[in-house]
C-alpha cells in the first residue's frame, strides 16, 4: 500500500524542484540520517566494480534541461506520472539518471528487472524508502503531544523504523495470525451482499448506485474492524455518523499528499490556508480515531475475562500503546483506497473475462457447495485459481506503478556503478505489462500463476510468465514490504469468493476502466457491473 | 524534525547481542535446574535438536534448538553468522532464510510449503528442487543431526 507513496513521493521531489521549490529543513535532516544508514565498508574494488561504466556515464537529462520540459511549454508540462515516466524511457532507455538538485539525491530509473533483483537483495535489514514530509511534519511537529515521537513505518527509517515494524510484524503480517479475521471479514462480506441486493434491480441486474462508492465502503468497514475493533455499519441504513465523516477525511488524505508531497508547495516556509485546512482535517481524524480507540479499551476492560483469540487492536495496544494508536491510523489511511481499487480492478478482469469467471466459479463452487456455506481456515486454503486470478488483476494493474528504495550499498545497476545513497525506482508497472516478460500482456491469463502440480482440471501455464519474478511484486519485497498485504489479501479474496459465488458479473462500461493517476492508481469514470444471479 | 541517530551496524550489533543474551539467559535456566535434578536434565537432552548449517564454501557450522524452534530460531539465537539472514523476521515477505535440505530430508519434513512460503520461494537466489525457508520448519525430535545447505548469496557470487 505504501509503496505508492514512496514512488509518488520520489516523483513529488521531482516537481518540487522542477518549481525551484528550496530544500527545507527537514529534507537537510532526512538526508543526514540517510548517511548514517548507509554501509560503511570501503568503495567496492571486485571486478563487477571495476568493469562497470562509471556513474556519470548512465544517460540522462541535466538539470537545466529537467527544469526546462517542466515549465510551461515544456515538453514534459502537465503530464502525469505515468506518461512522464513513459516519455523519459522512450528518450534515455531501460536506466536513466534524474539528477538530483538542492541538496537532494539522484535517482536512477530503471526498467531491467535484474535491477530489481540486485536493489532487493542489497537493501539490508532496515531498507530505506522515503516517507511523506507533510505526514511526518503533521506527526512529529505538530502534534508530538499524540504521536510521542512516533511518525510511523512510512515516516521512520532504521532503527526506529525496526522497532515499530518489529512490534507489529507479528500481528499484521504472520499469515495465521491475520487469518483469524476470517468470520468477521466474511461477516462484512455478506452484509456486502446484503447491501448489494436492495440496490440491485431484479429485471436489469444494475446498480442503482456507485459500485465504487459501495466497494470504499466494504474496505472502510473491514478495515476499521480490523484496525479499532469497531464495526461502523457503513453497509447498513444506520451508519455511526462519525464513521462517515472519517471516511471522508481518509479519503482526502490522499489528496492531501498529493498536494503537499507531490505537487509543488511553499508549506515549509509558509503555512498556506490550505495546509492549514489540511492540518486541521489532520486534526479531526487523530480526534475521531484516539476517540474509537479509547471507547475500545474501555470495552477490552469490561470483557477482560473473554476467552479466545485477541483482536489486531488489542494485540497492537499489549505491545504498545501508541504504536497502536499511529498503526490504527495508518491502517484506516492506507486501507481504504488501496484496497477498493485492488478490488475494482480484479472484479473487472473477471468481468470481461467469462471463460475465466466460469473457471473460477468451479472453484467456488467446490469451496462452497451451497453458498450460504461458512468460510473456514481449512476450506480457504486451496484455492489456487482465485489467487492467481488476483495476481493476474495486479499484475495488469498495480495500484502502485512502482518501488522506490534509496540503496545502502554500491551497486552495479544496468552495467553502471551506482554509488549508495542513491534513489532507485523500479518500473514494475511497464514491465509487467511488457510482453517481453509476461507472454500476451494485454491478455487477463490467470494461468500464468498457478503451480504446475495445482490440482482440478485447469492446466498451468508458466512460461507465460517472466523468468525473473522480481518483474512482479505488487505489494513489494523484504523487511518493507507492505504492512498491509496480508489484512488486504484476506479482505480481497473473501469478497471475491462470496460475490462471485453468487453472481455471474459482466461489465457494462462503455469503455475499458479508466485510472486516474494520483498518488496511487484508482478506477475512475463510467465503472458499471451487471449482476445476475447464479442458480444455487 | 526526524531524529534517528543510532549507526547502523553498531545498532544491529546491539540487537544481535540482545538476542544473544536472551537467548544465554533463557538456557542457563533450565540447565542449573537440570544439574540438580538428573531427570529434568534427560527430558533437556531429548528436547535438543543438532543442526548443522554448511556454507556455500563448505564451512560447517554446529548449532542446536530446541522442538518447536523454527530453523531461523536456531540461527537467530545462537547468533549463527549468516549475513541478512531471515531479514523480515519470518513474515514470509522476503527469502533470506533460504536452505537447502537433502533430498530424503526434505521428503521427511512435515508440513508441505504453503502458498505465501512458495510465492518467497520462487524469488530466493539459487533456487533448487528441495529447497525451504528456514522460518517455516519446525523442529521435531526426528530432525535431530538434521544438516542443510545455506546458499550462496548475491554477494558471495560477486566476490567470486
Amino acid at each position: 500500500m505504501w509503496k505508492s507513496m514512496k514512488y509518488q513521493k520520489q516523483l513529488g521531489q521531482r516537481y518540487q524542484l522542477c518549481a525551484g521549490r528550496p530544500l527545507s529543513v527537514g529534507t537537510a535532516l532526512k538526508q543526514q540520517t540517510h548517511l548514517e544508514l548507509l554501509d560503511t565498508t570501503p568503495t567496492r574494488t571486485d571486478e563487477e566494480w571495476l568493469q562497470a561504466k562509471p556513474y556519470a556515464a548512465v544517460p540522462g537529462p541535466g538539470t537545466c534541461r529537467v527544469l526546462s520540459y517542466f515549465l510551461p511549454g515544456g515538453k514534459l508540462y502537465n503530464t502525469n506520472l505515468i506518461q512522464m515516466n513513459r516519455r523519459m524511457r522512450e528518450w534515455y532507455g531501460d536506466i536513466y539518471r534524474f539528477p538530483g538538485m538542492l541538496g537532494k539525491k539522484d535517482v536512477i530509473f530503471t526498467y531491467n528487472p535484474k535491477d530489481f533483483e540486485s536493489t532487493y537483495r542489497n537493501e539490508g535489514i532496515w531498507p530505506i524508502r522515503i516517507g511523506l514530509e507533510s505526514f511526518t511534519y503533521y506527526r512529529k511537529v505538530h502534534r508530538p503531544d499524540v504521536f510521542g515521537g512516533i511518525g510511523g513505518l512510512v515516516s521512520e527509517q532504521g532503527k526506529s523504523w525496526s522497532d515499530i515494524r518489529n512490534k507489529v510484524n507479528p500481528v499484521l503480517m504472520k499469515v495465521q495470525n491475520v487469518r483469524q479475521n476470517l468470520p468477521q471479514i466474511d461477516q462484512i462480506s455478506k452484509e456486502f451482499i446484503d447491501k448489494l441486493e436492495t440496490l440491485r434491480d431484479p429485471s436489469t441486474h444494475t446498480l442503482n448506485a456507485d459500485f465504487h462508492e459501495q466497494i470504499k465502503m466494504w474496505a472502510f468497514e473491514s478495515i476499521s474492524y480490523v484496525a479499532l475493533n469497531t464495526r461502523m455499519g457503513l453497509l447498513t441504513d444506520r451508519p455511526d455518523p462519525n464513521a462517515a465523516r472519517l471516511a471522508q477525511h481518509m479519503s482526502d488524505f490522499f489528496n492531501y499528499s498529493f498536494k503537499y508531497d507531490v505537487q509543488p508547495s511553499i508549506w515549509p516556509y509558509y503555512k498556506t490556508p490550505g495546509f492549514k485546512k489540511f492540518l486541521e482535517t489532520y486534526d479531526h481524524i487523530t480526534e475521531i480515531t484516539t476517540n474509537y480507540i479509547e471507547t475500545a479499551i474501555e470495552r477490552f476492560k469490561q470483557e477482560e475475562q473473554h476467552t479466545g483469540n485477541k483482536c489486531v487492536l488489542e494485540q497492537l495496544l499489549a505491545l504498545n500503546k501508541q504504536v497502536a494508536v499511529v498503526m490504527a491510523m495508518d491502517m484506516l489511511m492506507a486501507g481504504l483506497d488501496t484496497t477498493s481499487s485492488a478490488f475494482v480492478t480484479i472484479l473487472y478482469h473477471l468481468a470481461r473475462n467469462p471463460v475465466k469467471q466460469t473457471q473460477l466459479r468451479r472453484e467456488l463452487q467446490r469451496i462452497l457447495p451451497r453458498s450460504e456455506d461458512v468460510l473456514t481456515a481449512e476450506n480457504t486454503k486451496n484455492m489456487p485459481y482465485l489467487r492467481a486470478c488476483i495476481k493476474e488483476g495486479l499484475r495488469i494493474t498495480s495500484i502502485t506503478p512502482g518501488n522506490f528504495r534509496i540503496t545502502t550499498k554500491d551497486l552495479v545497476l544496468s552495467g553502471y556503478r551506482v554509488p549508495r545513497g542513491t534513489g532507485v525506482l523500479m518500473g514494475v508497472l511497464e514491465l509487467s505489462n511488457s510482453d517481453e516478460y509476461f507472454a500476451q500482456s494485454a491478455q487477463f491469463i490467470p494461468e500464468r500463476w498457478l503451480k504446475p502440480d495445482t490440482d482440478g482440471d485447469t492446466q498451468s501455464c508458466p512460461e507465460a510468465r517472466s523468468r525473473n519474478p522480481f518483474v512482479y511484486l505488487p505489494f513489494g519485497f523484504g523487511p518493507r514490504t507492505c504492512i498491509g498485504k496480508r489484512i488486504a489479501e484476506l479482505e480481497i479474496e473473501t469478497l471475491l469468493v462470496r460475490l462471485l459465488r453468487r453472481y455471474q458479473v459482466s461489465w457494462l462500461g462503455q469503455t475499458p476502466l479508466q485510472y486516474e493517476s494520483t498518488i496511487i492508481l484508482s478506477p475512475h469514470g463510467d465503472i458499471r457491473f451487471k449482476f445476475e444471479p447464479i442458480p444455487d | 524534525m526526524l531524529v534517528i541517530n543510532t549507526i547502523r551496524n553498531s545498532a544491529r550489533l546491539t540487537l544481535r547481542n540482545a538476542w544473544l543474551r536472551n537467548s544465554l539467559a533463557s538456557r542457563t535456566g533450565p540447565t542449573n535446574f537440570s544439574r540438580t535434578f538428573s531427570l529434568g536434565l534427560t527430558l533437556r537432552q531429548q528436547d535438543v535438536v543438532n543442526v548443522t548449517f554448511v556454507r556455500a564454501n563448505g564451512e560447517r557450522i554446529k548449532s542446536s534448538g530446541k522442538v518447536g524452534d523454527s530453523l531461523l530460531d536456531v540461527v537467530v539465537n545462537n547468533n549463527v553468522d549468516l549475513d541478512g539472514f531471515g531479514a523480515c523476521e519470518g513474515t514470509l515477505t522476503c527469502s533470506t532464510c533460504h536452505l537447502i535440505f537433502k533430498v530424503p530430508d526434505y521428503e521427511k519434513l512435515p508440513d508441505k510449503p504453503g502458498d505465501e512460503e512458495l510465492d518467497m520461494l520462487d524469488l530466493a537466489y539459487e533456487l533448487t528442487d528441495t529447497s525451504r525457508l528456514g522460518c517455516q520448519i519446525t523442529l521435531t525430535k526426528e530432525m535431530d543431526g538434521l544438516e542443510v545447505q545455506v546458499p550462496a548469496t548475491i554477494n558471495d557470487a560477486r566476490a567470486a
